[in-house]
């Protein structure tokens, strides 16, 4: 029993001396939206508008302005589609959406490459000795034209 | 009765068809590693050997041609620097070290790769038992980022988890 309480201790010593570095939000989201490329600048735009205004905010009846009929769904969660997408987020069930906001809250950093556009989010979890940490959600969109065709995720089944 | 089972059908029949596309992945993954832009193609082409050298076939004796020595870490089960990621992969008993693979001999099953400045992106299938339908599997996407300087990773970023609080004991006080 000691030997284990020892085994802990040296465990949890361990690991709070070489934690991970928590995860920060860009200060600046105008900065990343830039590109040299106004392509790249444009999709990025799109991309940050559609996360604030429908995913966000959950402005449902503006989905169309950004994204495909035929919208390509890889979250396991949600149907495939922009229909799929409009019944997954128009559930009841959903926590109320919070009020339109001019900027993404917890955005690490945005990429823009070719038609995809990567974004970045600090996300907070406890650990099991309820001690608060942070890891980082990515969310990736590929676009056709001025339309987002295709989403990817890192969520599991629920 | 007739309008219940149609309802029923109708519900049924719009599941089946819908539901998610499953993630799918490049047959040809180095592709996926370059760029016309000489800086974005030096940083694709380092993540291309993390992943296939280091991860992929645990080449972590050449650990320091892309990594930086202080490696900064974002994944809260990891500790930054290079020493402690060499440690933890590099003596790892289930992670041999094999040769490389071909270009088209991933076991990597490379989805994307996205840069901009000093950052690299890259998206990875990922399959999972499916719990909605038991034997069957369904597919996401796992996603590493990192910040290059010099043509070695400085910095790192995933969603890797640690375990969440327990739930109590059953006839646990409270």
């Amino acid at each position: 029993m000691k030997k284990l309480l020892c085994i802990v201790s040296l465990a949890i010593a361990g690991s709070l001396a070489f934690a991970a570095l928590p995860v920060v939000p860009a200060k600046d989201q105008a900065a990343l939206l830039k590109s040299n490329d106004p392509k790249l600048a444009k999709n990025k735009k799109l991309a940050y508008d559609f996360f604030r205004i429908v995913l966000r905010a959950r402005k449902l009846d503006q989905a169309s302005k950004f994204m495909t009929e035929n919208y390509m769904q890889h979250n396991p969660n949600a149907d495939t589609g922009l229909k799929g997408f409009l019944a997954y987020f128009s559930n009841p069930k959903l926590p109320k959406a919070p009020p339109l906001a001019d900027t993404l809250e917890g955005l690490v950093a945005i990429q823009a490459e070719g038609d995809f556009v990567t974004l970045s989010f600090v996300r907070e979890y406890e650990n099991s000795k309820k001690q608060k940490y942070t890891t980082t959600w990515f969310d990736m969109f590929r676009f056709e034209g001025d339309k987002i065709a295709e989403h990817w995720d890192s969520a599991l089944m629920q | 009765m007739f309008k219940a089972t149609l309802a029923f059908l109708l519900v049924f029949g719009a599941t089946a068809a819908l539901a998610q596309e499953p993630v799918t992945y490049s047959s040809d993954p180095e592709s996926l590693f370059t760029s016309k832009d000489k800086k974005l193609n030096k940083n694709k082409q380092a993540a291309m050997h993390i992943m296939r050298d280091l991860l992929e076939a645990n080449h972590w004796d050449e650990a320091q041609n892309w990594l930086t020595e202080r490696y900064l870490q974002h994944n809260p089960a990891v500790a930054s620097g290079r020493a402690g990621v060499v440690a933890f992969f590099g003596n790892n008993p289930s992670r041999p070290k094999t040769p490389l693979p071909g270009p088209k001999d991933w076991k990597t099953r490379v989805v994307s790769v996205v840069a901009e400045g000093d950052l690299v992106v890259v998206g990875v299938q990922r399959e999972f038992d499916n719990p909605r339908k038991p034997g069957t599997k369904y597919t996401t996407t796992w996603f590493d980022m990192w910040r290059f300087v010099d043509g070695k990773a400085d910095e790192h970023w995933d969603y890797g988890t640690i375990a969440p609080p327990a739930p109590p004991a059953p006839g646990a006080k409270k």
